[in-house]
Order: C-alpha cells, then structure tokens, then sequence
C-alpha cells in the first residue's frame, strides 16, 4: 500500500527530473571539446584518454585520496566528540560552544589556510622557524603537505559535522543506554556498543558529506599546496577552469566530475543498503523518548581541554589573523614595526554601496535558500523513507549525486541550462532567482541526508498508533513526525543558511549585477590582492551575524528542548 | 624665380590642402564625436563588470565615469560590479552572444591579447569600430583587429624579488640570472608559467628554447604562486618571483615600505597589453565607446597610473613610454606583443606544454 498521497512523490519526481537534467549536461561537458554555445565544438572521449595519459593523474589522486582521509578523519574527531560532549554530557557552555563552532564557519576558508602556512610554512612558518632555533632543525613540521592540508581542512569542516551529528544525538532514546549501564557495561563499552552504533546514519552522512566537500575542495590546497607543487583535485583542474589563456576548459574538469558522480553512486547504494535496515538506527520511539546526559567527573578538564584546543586551532588562529590583516597595510607576520603599522584604512576605505548591495541579495539568499530547502529536503526524503513507490532507492542516489559534481561544474550546468535550454520557458538567466535554484538543488544532498537520519530515527509506529487512532495522514506529520524532527530540521536550516551565506563558487560563475552576493565581493577583494579590505569585509560580516547566531541559538535550543523535553 | 613661386605657391596650396582636409578630418569626428555623445546620453547607463583589481573596483569606476562625464559632456551613470576571472568573464560575454541575450558587461576589458582572441574568433562577439575617425587622439597602433579593442596600457613582464633576502650580488637582470645556483628554491613562478608562452612565439626564444629554460628553472622553482600574491614575496616565502604580471601590482607595495624591487629581464622583455573592448550584445555600446575612448586620452592616462599603476607605452609622455624610452636608449627592444601575434602561432598548446613541465618536475 502506498501510503503517501501521489503529490509528494510526483514533486519528489519532479525534483529529480531537474538533478538529472543537471547531471546530464555535466556529462555532455565531460565529452565536448569546446566552449558550449560556441561554433567550433565538438564530441570527444580526448578529456578521459588525458586523465589516464596524464603523468601527473596518479601522484594527484593519492594526494587527493590522503587529504581527504586526513579532512575526514579530523573533522569527525573534533565535530563528533564535540556535538557528543554538547549534547549527551553536563559540560557547560553549551551556547557558547555552539556560537563558537558556527562563528568557524563564518570565515573565510582561505583565511585559516593563511593562518597555518604562517604557522608552519617549511621556511617561513613561526613556529618551524621557533622550533628549529630553540630545539632541533629535524624537528620542524610542513603543513605544505597532503596530510598538512588534510588537517587544516578537517578542522574547517569539523562544524558541519557537528551541525549534522549533534542534532541527532540529542533525539537519542537512552532506553539502550541505561539498560546497558544497569548491565554493568562500562564506559567504553556503552560508547562502544550502543552510542557509536546509535549515531551511526548521521556520522556516516556527516562523513560522506565532508569527504565530498574535500575532495573538490581548492582554497586550501592553492594556498598551501599549490605554492609548494602538492596537487590535490581542486589546483589539478584549477587551471582548465581559469586560464592565463583562452577560454576556461570544462571538459577535464567534467570528466572528473563524471567520474566522481559514478563513485558517488556507488557510495549511495552502499548507504541505501544502510537505510533498508533503518530500524537498527531508530533512535525514538513510541516506548520511550528520554536523552540523558553524563556527568563527566574527573573528565571534565579533559573535555574542556579539548574544546579549548580546537576552538584555539579552527577559531582563534584564523580569527586572529583576519583580524591582524584587516588592520594592516598589507599581509606581513606580526613585528613591533608591523604593530607600527595598524590603522583602520581598510575599513574607512570599504565599498560601503557595492557591500550593502550584496548584504540585500546575500540576506535574501540566506533566509530562502535554507526554507526552500528543507521544505523539499522533508517531503523528498519523507517519499524515499515512508513510501512504498519503486522509484524511491534510485530518487535518493539521484539527489545524492550532486555533492559530488564540483561546485564550478555544477554552476556551469545551471547556467548553461538557463542560458540556452530554459531561456524561452523561463527567463531565469542573470537573476538571483536562477542562483536560489541552483543553491537549492546543490543543498539537498545535505539536506536529504540530514532528513533521512532524523526520519529514520522516528519509529513508524509513533505515526501507525496515530493512523490507528483515527488522525489523518497530514495530521500525523504535521503533529508527530515534524516536531520530533524539528531540532533536526532547524539545525539543518541553520547549517544550509550558513553554507548559502559563504558559498563562493555558485554565486561567481551565475552571477548578474543583479544577484552579487557578500562573498562574491570579499572573494573578489581577496583574489586581487587587497587581502587587507577583504579581511575587513568578512570582520563586519561576522559581526552582522554574530547577533543572529547567538539569537539562533538562545531560540533555537528552547525549542528543541521543549520540543524533545530535554531541557534541564 | 618664377620656379621659386611656383614651388612656394604648390607648396602653400598643398599645406593648405592639407590643412583644409584636416579641418575637415575634425570636423568630420566632431560631428561623429558629437553623434556618438547624444547616443551615449540617451542610453544614459554603464553597466560594467570586472574584478578589483582593474581601475580599483567601485571608487576607480566613480573617478573614471566622473572624468569621462567632465570630458565628454555627459550624465551617464556606471553601475560596477565586481565580476569573476577575465577568461570566465570572456566565455560569459561569448556564450551570451551566442544565445541573444544582452552581455552583462557593457565593456569588456582584457589583461590578455588572448582574451581578445577569444572574443574575435569563431565568433566576433566586440564590436568593430572606427576609433581613430572619431577620436583623432587614438593612436592607430593602439587599435586591434580592425577596430574590435583597444590597447588601453602596457606592462612589461619582469622579476620581483625581496631585497631583504637577495644579495647585491645575486640580484637577477635576466632570466638566464634566475638558474644561479645560488638562488636555487628561491624562486617562485606561475601556476600556469604565464608570459613564458609568449615567449615561445617566432619573435622570441621559439618553443625549443623555451622549453629547455622552463626545464632548467622548475629545478630551481621553489614554488608556485599567483599573479597579485606579491605578499609572499614580502613575507619571504618566496624571495624572488618570475614571471610576473608587470611592474603596476609591485609599485603599491614599495609605496608602502615593502622590501620590493622590479627588474625587467634584459633576455625577455616585451610589453603586453590590457584592452577594452565592446561587445556586440552591450546595452548601451556608445557609452561604452565613450568610456574606452576616455582611457586613451590624457587624464585617461594618468587615471590609470593613479589606480592601477600603468599606462600606455604608446601615449606620449607616460611613465611606460619613459620606460620604453629608456629601454631603447639601453639597447632593449621589447616585443610588442598583439593580438595578431599571438594569433599566429599555436599559443594554447605552448602554454600548456609549460604549465605540464612546472607541475611534473618536482612531483
């Protein structure tokens, strides 16, 4: 029995049809020679005989494969343990960890990337130069290199995961906790045993996502990896898509794109076989719904050691060095002579019109993107877990596929979709509703992974005993399922609003005079050399959200705490 | 005697002849100057699009449109906005062309005679313009593919190194200088070896030359970094870079106190070019040749050295025509490269032979 109404699963359709069509132009780039729209073109396999023929091809892919495993694993160290000690323990500061771990985001990726070759540049990095005058010169340690990229990457993205993971955990049913604790299973083994397992769809999405993100990822490795000849994917395909010469060339950068979508459907249907076994990770149901927190006893300085640490490595270094630049003439290392130096002529000298221009389009943006998407993401996701429809398996490995395109190719598609297929029907080209779209589609492989973990999480007997009682479907889902969500969901929102508010890419290659976004102008200030200006730019950016991040969550907690009863 | 007459009299009529026909030659361009002004009024608005690091963004605009508006008599108000990559935005006005719809910059301008080449062939996206008929101050010789761009300012490629870390003795006056053992790891270039391309042209080195070089030099490279990213020079992370995108992104850190110097190579030089261009699919072309006209006349000139520190070798009287000057005077003779040179041999693929060489060695 289906036991959705078929407008759910015609719109989930329908969304997956705009994917695919997405999808499909990028795999016709990957085989054109050319610039689409352009007399001259022509089909080619030539983008894949040059992957394979490509010297460099091997040493690119395990450097890509080391720094992305490197990302991966530090952002799920510190993102996981953190959310875990946030949401499942008595630490305090939990507000101010949550304002601190979204103020990270905030920043400007090539900012910390900055930060770390100051650090621990071979020659010039601070405390390499420390190390090797006060110990020993073997002792110095190179950041320009793929594990030392990983790191700095994994640090950057550990908020997503703690957006994704901590969500999660405080749905969590201890009935399986406590009834292990009265067991007599220790510490590790209830970590071991029955928390781990519990989390497991969110921290296997988390870790999908951050690994999708890394693998593509560019400022990071340009600023430490291409200075030094350490190619990682994104500075590999750097130059095809901005020559010193001629037009950008789409087609290798497509291919690998095509290559990345294929093992990107295989992931989703090693993860799909995870979701047909969801009633392992149902975390709360109609028996019981009680998260627990931990006293953490002697382990709280440890805990609290540990925040400090990442907060200090991911926050304070980038955040102090945006600081430092912004007052400063031009980058250079601190020094009394630099201290000399500071004025606030960045800030006086600020395009103030250009920057309240983009401030409107950026706000629209972050307001609609993240509704929209999460309006879809639940209905989406809603037809892939609670539908009977044969089309939900390959529905989920379809909206799963765009986090593995590149954003720039992704951005390409839209526009060439916009440009030359849609232009007649829609007149979407250059407006800012074109890169809400575009945002939106690229969002909802976040956005669904999210929604599945928290629908799986929702034993369908809650919505069952419902029906059975005699309430309607949109009832259950409006009165049930939703508000046991919603932490998830608002937490999801937030993220997405994040994400769309820094999202760089998209916004550069769709852009208009018309949908110029905050990002757009501190990139394009940083990519000119006046790093000074673009410092001082994202400083007022993180200070117009600041006030909403801390109102964020002062809100949002209460509601999720009421919501799931967990306030205490 | 009366040969005398005769002579002087030929001659008169010929120098009054040659006077009338000038007059006429500017009467002519007042009229079509005076046409083009009214179009241009009428269309009232300039929306442009370019990075930063052109004319120095929005407060470089408001100065230049506020001069053009002063020259020219007009109102026209210019919309800027910061836009991506010079190439992105070339395939951006191509593309646009190609499927009618208006180009989201009224003015195209183009660090690369490459560029231009894009946008003249398949398609011939830029409009071809009389400019020396209507702006008898355009130098012909600045005017390419028959009246598609205009060659707005020069930059003569060059070295760039930290004078804190470099010694006198190794300071480098050519690019045979930077394979000095010596300076082996200090030397960065380009991720993408730019202007070594050029080099490889029938006019200079030729590919085998070059080729051999950039083999020689990525053993020396220490690493690679961007055009603009002259603060890694400064901070010492590379002392010396080759090589790099003119002397105009240099000057604004030695005006602030950084330890910088400039040397054009004595084994390479040549003047490249920035352009401005219009492109068929603008919204308002005549104020946009307006615009470009403006950029070739004196406070044109010395708008662009006040904001991006370049200027045209080819305008009497600028800082690159000194320079030039003192080139010459030194035995110097840069290429002037053009969009018809780089048009006549296989640039592309040159260019990305060397890019493949500076990301094999080494890896």
């Amino acid at each position: 029995m289906n036991r959705l109404p078929n407008p759910a699963v015609a719109f989930a359709v329908f969304i997956g049809s705009i994917i695919g069509a997405m999808l499909l132009v990028v795999a016709y780039l990957s085989f054109y020679e050319g610039l689409p729209g352009i007399p001259g073109g022509f089909l080619t396999t030539a983008h894949y005989v040059e992957l394979v023929k490509d010297r460099l091809v091997i040493r690119v892919t395990s450097n890509t494969l080391i720094y992305t495993v490197t990302a991966v694993f530090f952002s799920l160290l510190f993102g996981v343990l953190i959310a875990w000690l946030v949401e499942r323990t008595e630490i305090r500061g939990r507000n101010l960890i949550y304002t601190g771990m979204t103020v990270g985001l905030l920043i400007p990726t090539f900012f910390p990337a900055m930060g770390w070759l100051f650090l621990l540049h071979p020659r010039i990095g601070f405390l390499n130069i420390w190390l090797k005058r006060w110990l020993s010169e073997s002792l110095a340690l190179n950041i320009a290199t793929p594990v030392g990229m990983g790191w700095v990457e994994g640090i950057t993205l550990a908020p997503v995961v703690f957006i994704m993971v901590a969500a999660n955990l405080r749905m969590a049913d201890t009935t399986l906790e406590e009834a292990a604790k009265v067991s007599g299973a220790s510490a590790w083994q209830l970590f071991n045993s029955v928390i781990l397992p519990l989390s497991t769809p969110a921290t296997l999405a988390a870790a999908f996502y951050v690994a999708t993100i890394a693998v593509a990822s560019f400022d990071v490795p340009a600023i430490i990896g291409l200075s030094n000849r350490v190619y990682t994917l994104g500075t590999f395909i750097y130059e095809d898509l901005v020559p010193h010469q001629g037009f950008p060339q789409y087609g290798r950068p497509a291919a690998v794109s095509t290559i990345l979508v294929t093992l990107g459907g295989l992931l989703s249907i090693w993860y799909l076989r995870e979701i047909a076994r969801a009633n392992r990770y149902r975390l709360v149901t109609g028996k019981d719904y009680r998260p627990l927190r931990y006293p953490l006893g002697p382990w709280i300085l440890s805990a609290a050691i540990f925040v400090l640490f990442y907060f200090l490595v991911a926050i304070a270094i980038p955040l102090g060095l945006l600081v430092w630049v912004a007052f400063q003439p031009y980058v250079q290392p601190p020094s009394v002579e630099a201290l000399s130096q500071m004025s606030l002529s960045n800030f006086t000298n600020a395009p103030w019109d250009l920057f309240g221009r983009a401030l409107r389009n950026s706000l629209t943006l972050t307001v609609a993107v993240p509704t929209l998407s999460i309006l879809v993401c639940f209905i989406y996701s809603w037809v892939v877990l609670r539908s009977k429809t044969r089309l939900k398996y390959f529905l989920d490995a379809l909206v799963f596929l765009p986090h593995a395109v590149p954003s720039i190719v992704f951005g390409v598609a839209g526009l060439l979709l916009s440009l030359f297929f849609l232009r007649q029907i829609i007149p979407l080209y250059g407006t800012l509703a074109l890169l809400m779209m575009v945002h939106i589609i690229q969002r909802l492989s976040f956005g669904t992974r999210v929604a599945n973990s928290a629908i799986i999480a929702v034993s369908e007997e809650l919505e069952e005993a419902a029906e059975v009682c005699g309430a309607r479907r949109r009832d259950v889902v409006a009165r049930i399922l939703l508000p046991l969500i919603s932490p998830t969901l608002i937490n999801a929102f937030f993220w997405i609003a994040l994400l769309t508010l820094r999202e760089l890419t998209l916004a550069t290659i769709l852009f208009s005079p018309s949908n110029i976004t905050l990002s757009v102008v501190v990139w394009s200030l940083w990519s000119s050399g006046q790093h000074g200006p673009s410092a001082a730019m994202s400083l007022i950016m993180i200070a117009l959200m600041l006030p909403v991040m801390l109102l964020y969550w002062h809100v949002g907690n209460r509601v999720g705490d009421a919501l799931t009863g967990t306030r205490g | 005697m009366t040969l005398i007459v005769s002579l002087v009299a030929a001659l008169s009529l010929s120098l009054l002849g040659s006077l009338l026909n000038d007059a006429a030659a500017a009467v002519k361009a007042n009229e079509k100057l005076a046409a083009l002004i009214k179009a241009a009024q009428t269309e009232g608005m300039l929306n442009l699009v370019w990075g930063e690091n052109t004319f120095r963004g929005l407060h470089g605009v408001r100065e230049l449109v506020s001069g053009m508006n002063k020259e020219f008599g007009t109102s026209i108000i210019a919309n800027w906005t910061p836009g991506p990559s010079q190439p992105q935005m070339a395939a951006k006005i191509a593309q646009e062309f190609a499927a009618g719809v208006p180009s989201t910059s009224d003015v195209y301008i183009g660090g690369s005679e490459t560029y231009i080449a894009t946008l003249a062939t398949p398609l011939m996206v830029l409009d071809q313009f009389d400019w020396a008929a209507t702006f008898p101050q355009i130098d012909p010789a600045a005017v390419s593919l028959k009246g598609a761009a205009l060659e707005i300012s020069g930059r003569f490629p060059g070295i760039v190194y930290n004078t804190k870390l470099i010694s006198q003795n190794d300071v480098p006056k050519s690019l045979k200088d930077l394979l000095n053992p010596r300076l082996k790891g200090k030397v960065s270039t380009q991720p993408y070896i730019s202007y070594f391309d050029i080099l490889s042209g029938p006019k200079l080195w030729g590919p085998e030359r070059t080729v051999d070089y950039v083999q020689k030099l990525s053993a020396q490279v220490a690493g690679l970094m961007r055009c603009g990213e002259y603060e890694r020079v400064v901070s010492g992370e590379f002392p010396i870079h080759a090589l790099a995108c003119g002397e105009g992104g240099v000057l604004p850190f030695m005006e602030k106190g950084a330890p910088l110097r400039y040397v054009i190579p004595s084994d390479a030089a040549m003047v490249t070019h920035r352009y401005c261009a219009v492109p068929k699919n603008g919204r308002a072309k005549n104020a946009a040749k307006l615009f470009c006209a403006f950029l070739m006349t004196k406070s044109g000139q010395e708008f662009q050295w006040n904001v991006d520190r370049q200027d045209s070798e080819k305008f009497p009287g600028t800082r690159y025509n000194r320079i030039l000057k003192e080139l010459n005077a030194a035995g110097v003779k840069p290429l002037d490269v053009s969009v018809d040179y780089v048009m006549s041999f296989p640039v592309l693929k040159y260019a990305k032979e060397l890019e493949n060489i500076i990301k094999i060695v080494g890896n």
